[in-house]
């Protein structure tokens, strides 16, 4: 089985009658009823199979295989992919607890088909995981949880929840723990489900809650240590955040595919939309966002297997960043349809609001961009330049970021919440001299700039005054940066890495690389000049035969058999 | 700051710096940060504890989880901590 088989697969079940069919999925969004049979779809094809790591007897092996997958799903519908993807996140703290036993009875279920939940969220406590008001208490040999969990995804269809709650009643990072409950075999009336949340995306997925009352569960349903439970999470969030960003990806190229059929199509004032050197520049701004996501998403995944010691960071900035990207994305493909961004009926582009509507959400669930960013920027000390560098351990970035690379074996034992290095904006200086020495396109000189960018970060980050409590303003204004520059460089690693592709359509002249360092530049707060002309170049690529699906690599990676 | 602790640096040494150092991240203080009341108290729980970590890393020139900080929640628990620590570490690396 393939991502491309998959994304076939899931173009097949899209013709009317199907499970995929636009018209039941906009009538599932409409009456807010569960796409039961996408999700039934998916668990026939075998999609939980890649939620279980090999080891426990599934097929889940890379990151980047786990984006192929759940891009093919979002590209069709993004409810669909977040509704049967929820169960990744869900199991992601037992897989990275590493306690075998939890971890092969979890994989019969997922393996079953058996949806499963991850009760973070509750009422009026935001993103402060310390603040949490669930209990457990011990009871003999097992445990007693009472509180609510709200708003939680899959809370109510999944017989399973993987609950972060408080033991010790004085909280504080040592005061949480993790278990994993089996709503089947608490004793009844004690595990109530909450009412669906009415939302204005993804209103179709199972948005809603559940209430432990003294609810009893085992000895067996505590996941890693007591105590252990808030590392435990921050460290699953690395993978769970990595992996969602393929919801984005696929978000975009659903909306590139509906921008680019209109811009050929549509005339106005007796020309093609598309010979508009306005409506070209809008789209290849856009087609720029989409690669540039794809390019800091591939990195991330890669990064998880290569360097997961620094995936604290790698993972921050990639859901800070890839969400809001995409959502940048998709408002310059909804400038180009106008009128048709917005109404619902008409043929072919009534399913671009409800992507619009529905990709809110990825920026939102498993921490904020502002978490994230807040994340990264209580990190930034640690990466200041000077630190003493700890000898890499592992090998170049622009050796593992080959699309044939076969990326090292998930080790999540390796997983932790003080990054010591960046090699991927560690590597920027000599990734941009080995461009200056190759330059394509005149992207040496958008590459020098960025270079200069990363030279001023490293001295405002080595003025950073110690302080407690959240980031100041600027210190976010810091970290906001560093997600620019990271961007910069892992456009500039994927580059180097893969001399092989520099011959594709979207990579002659360096032209993806062009769009993606305009961006970063942006980003930055300058205005390069050759942007203009960068992305008119870009609306054209969209607009050629090449443009049918714009993707760094063409094709998915492939998953191994 | 000192730019790294002595190699005979002494238990004592080691509490007052951390003192010093949890004081700069909590400049509003009435009082000396008390060696045997909870960091949490202090704010340095969770928010700031990678850049405290770090901090106390380089100083020591050993390597330290921003965990320790959370096992070993007070200036006292933690100098305890951080000179078997760094004892041990030294070893290892002879």
């Amino acid at each position: 089985m393939s991502t491309s088989e998959l994304a076939a697969e899931v173009d097949l079940w899209s013709r009317p009658g199907g499970p995929f069919d636009p018209a039941l999925l906009a009538a599932h969004d409409e009456a807010e009823t569960f796409p039961a049979q996408a999700c039934a779809a998916l668990d026939q094809w075998g999609l939980p199979d890649h939620y279980v790591p090999g080891r426990h007897g599934g097929r889940l092996e890379r990151l980047d295989e786990v984006h192929g997958l759940l891009r093919a799903v979002a590209a069709r519908d993004l409810t669909v992919a977040v509704a049967h993807g929820k169960t990744f996140l869900g199991t992601a703290s037992v897989w990275a607890a590493g306690d075998s036993a939890a971890a092969a009875s979890l994989a019969r279920h997922v393996l079953a088909g058996e949806p499963v939940a991850w009760g973070l969220t509750e009422p009026d406590r935001g993103s402060d995981l310390l603040s949490g008001e669930v209990t457990a208490v011990r009871d003999g040999s097992g445990w007693r949880l009472s509180g609510r969990k709200w708003p939680v995804n899959n809370a109510t269809r999944g017989r399973f929840v993987c609950v972060l709650a408080r033991t010790d009643p004085g909280g504080g990072p040592r005061g949480f723990s993790v278990f994993l409950v089996d709503k089947d075999a608490t004793p009844r009336g004690t595990v109530r489900h909450l009412p669906k949340v009415p939302t204005h995306g993804i209103r179709s997925a199972d948005i809603s809650g559940v209430e432990f009352r003294d609810a009893r569960v085992p000895a067996h349903a505590l996941i890693g240590t007591v105590g252990g439970g808030l590392e435990l999470v921050l460290k699953s969030l690395q993978l769970t955040r990595v992996a969602c960003v393929a919801l984005s990806l696929g978000a975009g190229d659903h909306a590139l595919e509906i921008g680019r059929d209109f811009l050929a199509e549509r005339r106005l004032h007796g020309r093609r939309l598309a010979d508009l050197p306005h409506a070209r520049a809008v789209a290849g701004r856009a087609v720029a966002r989409q690669l540039l996501a794809e390019a800091v998403s591939f990195t991330a995944a890669r990064a998880a297997h290569e360097v997961p010691e620094e995936l604290s960071t790698v993972s921050a900035i990639t859901k800070a960043l890839v969400p809001t990207l995409v959502q940048g994305q998709l408002r310059l493909v909804g400038e180009l349809l106008g009128a048709r961004s917005f109404l619902t009926g008409v043929d072919g582009y009534g399913g671009f609001a409800k992507i619009e509507r529905d990709h809110q959400v990825v920026g939102i669930f498993d921490g904020s961009t502002w978490v994230n960013r807040s994340a990264l920027a209580t990190s930034l000390p640690a990466l200041r330049p000077g630190r003493r560098p700890r000898p890499g351990t592992g090998r170049p970035v622009r050796e593992w970021l080959r699309a044939d690379h076969e990326p090292a074996a998930l080790d999540l034992s390796r997983l932790g919440v003080m990054p010591r290095r960046d090699s991927v904006l560690g590597a920027l200086g000599e990734l941009v001299a080995a461009l200056t020495a190759e330059p394509p396109g005149g992207a040496d000189r958008l590459a020098a700039r960025l270079l200069d960018a990363h030279g001023d970060l490293g001295t405002r980050i080595a003025a950073l005054r110690p302080a407690a409590g959240l980031p100041a303003t600027a210190t976010m204004r810091l970290a906001e940066r560093y997600e620019w520059c990271f961007a910069g460089a892992a456009a500039l690693a994927v580059w180097a890495a893969n001399p092989q592709a520099h011959d594709r359509p979207a990579w002659r002249e360096g032209l993806w690389l062009r769009g993606a360092l305009a961006l970063a530049l942006e980003g930055l707060g300058t205005r390069p000049p050759e942007a203009n002309a960068v992305f008119d170049e870009l609306g054209r690529l969209l607009l050629s035969d090449d443009g049918a699906r714009v993707s760094l690599f063409g094709t998915p990676v492939e998953v191994s058999a | 700051m000192e730019n790294t602790a002595s190699d005979t640096l002494t238990l004592d040494e080691l509490e007052r710096w951390l003192v010093d150092r949890v004081g700069e991240y909590v400049p509003d203080l009435d009082a000396p940060v008390d060696p045997q009341q909870e960091l949490g108290e202090y704010g340095l729980d969770s928010v700031a504890v990678v850049a405290f970590a770090a901090d106390v890393e380089d100083w020591l020139g050993i390597q330290v989880e921003p965990t320790a900080v959370w096992d070993h929640p007070t200036v006292a628990r933690l100098a305890a901590y951080l000179l078997a620590e760094r004892e041990q570490q030294r070893a290892a690396t002879a």
